[in-house]
C-alpha cells in the first residue's frame, strides 16, 4: 500500500466514525425501524446482534414492518476493518487473491443506505443499497468502489386475531429468494454481520453469503425480481411461495449494480419454504425446509442463448434449516444450522457446462450478555470448486459500547481450502468497527 | 401475461389501495385506532393475545389491575420507570397513545383470564410466609397488605398471582438494587430482602392462580 492510499483510507475511516459519533451525540438518530417503533435494537434483534431476530422481531417483519409510526426513513451503516492473513503469499500463489491484497491495514469496507419504514397501515418497506469499497480489482489491479441494490422487500401484510387463532398473511415484492424469511437461517440471511466482502480479508472462499439458489452465480442471489406470498398460522406454521425472474423493465431498479448476464433467469422460477415454529418459556425453536427450481442462461454461451428459449441450465436447490433461541435478559443464546443440496442440470442446449452437485452446510452458535458482550463460533463447509470443499470455522468476540456501534475480532481457521495444500496459510485474524445510524 | 408480471401488478394494486385499516392497525400515532386493536395487534406479540405471555421476559398482563397498567405505561413514556428494558423496549411504544387508548388496552387485558401452567406445583412455604406475614425482624411488611390476600392486586398495586417467576425476581431486584423504579414503596420494602427471600416469594406468587 502506498502512503497516499493509506492516508486516504485512514482519513475516510476517521471521517466516517467521527460523523457517526457526532450524529449520535447530537440528535440520538436511530436506524429507521428503531425510530419508527421507538424501541432499541434489542427489541427485534437477539441480544442486539444482526441479523438474528427475536420472536417479536419476527412478528415485526411478518406484519410487514408496520408496527409503530407511519414514516419512511433513511439510515446508514458502515464497516471498517483490518485483516491479517497467516501467509497471503502462499495462498496467492496457489489460488490467487484479489489484487491488491490489503493484508493488515485498516480499510473502509462497505457502507449501506437504508430506506425503510411503515408506509400505510398494512404496507412497509425494507430496502438496502450497499457501496462496496473493496470490490474485486479492475483490469489495472486496483480495488474499485461498486454500488449494488442489496435487498429490497416491499410488503403488504395483515393479521387476524381471535381468541383461538392468529393468522398473518403477506405479499412481498422483493429482489432475493428468502429475503422475506422471518428467521435468519434462510439463504439470504445466515451470515456474519458484519462480514467482509473481500474474499482475501475474511472467510476466504466463503464470503458472507449462503450459496446460490440458482446455478452459475457464485455466492449471490441478487439481481432478481419476485413476488412472494406467505402465511403464518398460530405462530407455529409458516409457508411461503415465491416466483422469481431476472429484474427487467420497470423492475430493473431491483437489479441495480448486479452483472446482468450472471443473473439472468429464464421463465418464472419458483421458490418455496415451509417451517414449524415453537415457543415455550424463554425458548423458541424452528425447523424448516426450502427449495428453488431455477432456469438460467448458460453465462458462457450468452449470445446463442439470447434467441433460444430452451437454452438454460436447470438448478434444483433443497435445504433444511433450524434455529434455537434462548432469550431472557441478560442472556441471549442462539444456535442456527442450515444444509443445502444443489443439483444442476445443464440440459442438452447449454453445451460446455458440466452438471454438478454441490452441498453447503453452515452452523453458528452465539451468546450475548447484556446486549453488550458477545461471542460466537461458526462452522462452514461450502463448495470451493466442482469437487472440492472449503471447510473451517470462525471464532468471534465482540463488544457493543452502544447499540449503534460494535467492535469485533474474528479468527477464521481453515481445514480445507479449494485446491490449496496448506489451508492454514489462509487463516485470518480480522478486526472490525461497525456503526449504524 | 406472464405470471410474475401479473402477480407484481396485483401486489402493487393491493399496496396502493391499502392506506388505512383501522380495525387491524398497528399504528401508534392514530387516535382513531381502538386500544383493544393495539393490544391485539402489537402488545400481543410479546404479552400474548390473551395477556398470558409465553416468555418470562415479558410479564403476564391477564387480569392485571387497569390502574396499574396505565400508571406503568405512563411511567415508560415519562421516563419515571428507568429500568433498562422498560426504556429500551417500552418507552417508545407508549409515546403516542392517548388516555382513551390506554384505558381501552388496560380494560382489555384486565378482562383476560390468567392461564398459569405452573399451578400444579406446590406453593413455596417460605415465600407464602413472607407474603402473608412479612419479615418483621427485617422490617419487611406483609405483601398482602397492599396486593391483597390472593395477590390479586388493588388499583395501582399490581396483581402478582400467576406472574412469571423470573419476571417477579427481576423486578424485585430492580427495586432492591437499582433506582429504576423509584416511585413505589417497594424500594424500602425490598432493601433488606435476601436473594433467597426473593426467590421464595417469587416462586410462591408464580404458582398462585
Amino acid at each position: 500500500m502506498t502512503m497516499t492510499r493509506l492516508v486516504k483510507t485512514g482519513t475516510q475511516t476517521l471521517v466516517l466514525l467521527t460523523i457517526s459519533f457526532l450524529v449520535h451525540t447530537t440528535s440520538h438518530a436511530l436506524p429507521a425501524f428503531a425510530t419508527q417503533t421507538g424501541q432499541n435494537c434489542i427489541a427485534c434483534h437477539a441480544g442486539g446482534q444482526y441479523p438474528e431476530l427475536t420472536p417479536y422481531g419476527r412478528m415485526f417483519k411478518l406484519t410487514g414492518y408496520t408496527i409503530g409510526e407511519r414514516a419512511l426513513r433513511a439510515s446508514v451503516m458502515a464497516i471498517a476493518g483490518a485483516s491479517k492473513m497467516s501467509n497471503p503469499d502462499a495462498v496467492d500463489a496457489s489460488i490467487g487473491l484479489n489484487k491488491p491484497y490489503k493484508n493488515g491495514s485498516l480499510q473502509f469496507e462497505t457502507a449501506s443506505l437504508f430506506l425503510a419504514g411503515k408506509v400505510a397501515d398494512n404496507v412497509g418497506v425494507f430496502s438496502q443499497m450497499t457501496y462496496d469499497n473493496l470490490h474485486p480489482a479492475d483490469a489495472g489491479g486496483q480495488y474499485v468502489g461498486h454500488t449494488t441494490m442489496d435487498g429490497v422487500d416491499v410488503r403488504y401484510a395483515d393479521q387476524f386475531v381471535s381468541e383461538k387463532s392468529n393468522v398473518i398473511y403477506g405479499i412481498s415484492l422483493n429482489n432475493r429468494p428468502s429475503i422475506v424469511d422471518p428467521w435468519n437461517t434462510a439463504w439470504a440471511w445466515m451470515q456474519y454481520v458484519p462480514s467482509s466482502p473481500d474474499r482475501g480479508a475474511n472467510q476466504y472462499g466463503d464470503g458472507g453469503s449462503n450459496g446460490p439458489p440458482y446455478p452459475g452465480n457464485g455466492t449471490s442471489a441478487a439481481g432478481l425480481a419476485g413476488v412472494s406470498g406467505y402465511v403464518f398460522l398460530n405462530k407455529a406454521i409458516y409457508a411461503e411461495l415465491g416466483l422469481y425472474k431476472t429484474a427487467r423493465g420497470s423492475f430493473k431498479f431491483l437489479n441495480s449494480g448486479s452483472p446482468q448476464i450472471e443473473s439472468t433467469l429464464r421463465i418464472t422460477n419458483p421458490y418455496w419454504r415451509v417451517a414449524y415454529n415453537k415457543e415455550w418459556g424463554a425458548h423458541s425453536w424452528m425447523l424448516g425446509t426450502s427449495g428453488m427450481v431455477s432456469h438460467q442462461y448458460d453465462p458462457t454461451n450468452a449470445t446463442l442463448c439470447t434467441t433460444d428459449p430452451t437454452c438454460y441450465q436447470t438448478g434444483k436447490v433443497r435445504g433444511v434449516d433450524t434455529q434455537y433461541q434462548y432469550l431472557l435478559d441478560p442472556h441471549t443464546f442462539t444456535v442456527q444450522g442450515t444444509y443445502q443440496r444443489q443439483n444442476f442440470d445443464t440440459g442438452s442446449q447449454a453445451a460446455g457446462i458440466a452438471s454438478s452437485n454441490l452441498s453447503i452446510m453452515r452452523a453458528k452458535a452465539s451468546y450475548v450478555y447484556q446486549a453488550k458482550y458477545g461471542g460466537s463460533y461458526s462452522y462452514f463447509n461450502v463448495p470451493g470448486g466442482p469437487e472440492l470443499a472449503t471447510q473451517g470455522g470462525t471464532y468471534e468476540v465482540f463488544y457493543m459500547p452502544h447499540q449503534n456501534v460494535r467492535l469485533g475480532l474474528q479468527y477464521t481457521a481453515y481445514n480445507k481450502l479449494v485446491s490449496i495444500d496448506t489451508p492454514h496459510d489462509a487463516n485470518t485474524l480480522r478486526f472490525y468497527i461497525w456503526a449504524a445510524y | 401475461m406472464n405470471v410474475l408480471k401479473y402477480s407484481a401488478t396485483v401486489a402493487l394494486a393491493v399496496l396502493a389501495s391499502a392506506c388505512t385499516n383501522v380495525e387491524r392497525s398497528r399504528e401508534f400515532g392514530n387516535p382513531n385506532v381502538n386500544g383493544k386493536t393495539i393490544a391485539q395487534q402489537v402488545c400481543a406479540s410479546c404479552h400474548g393475545t390473551d395477556g398470558n405471555s409465553t416468555s418470562p421476559e415479558y410479564p403476564r398482563l391477564a387480569g392485571q389491575q387497569p390502574e396499574y397498567l396505565i400508571a406503568q405505561i405512563k411511567g415508560f413514556n415519562q421516563h419515571t420507570r428507568t429500568d433498562r428494558l422498560a426504556q429500551e423496549v417500552m418507552a417508545g411504544m407508549s409515546r403516542d397513545l392517548t388516555d382513551e387508548q390506554l384505558s381501552q388496552m388496560a380494560v382489555y387485558f384486565n378482562r383476560q383470564k390468567v392461564k398459569n401452567e405452573a399451578t400444579q406445583a406446590g406453593p413455596n412455604g417460605a415465600g407464602k410466609l413472607i407474603y402473608q406475614e412479612g419479615m418483621p425482624q427485617a422490617g419487611v411488611v406483609p405483601c398482602m397488605a397492599c396486593h391483597g390476600p390472593n395477590a390479586e392486586g388493588n388499583s395501582t398495586f399490581p396483581r402478582l398471582a400467576g406472574q412469571h417467576q423470573p419476571y417477579l425476581v427481576k423486578q424485585l431486584l430492580v427495586f432492591r438494587d437499582t433506582h429504576g423504579r423509584p416511585d413505589t414503596p417497594m424500594t424500602d420494602i425490598s432493601k433488606t430482602m435476601t436473594d433467597q427471600n426473593i426467590q421464595n416469594l417469587a416462586d410462591y406468587l408464580s404458582h398462585l392462580q
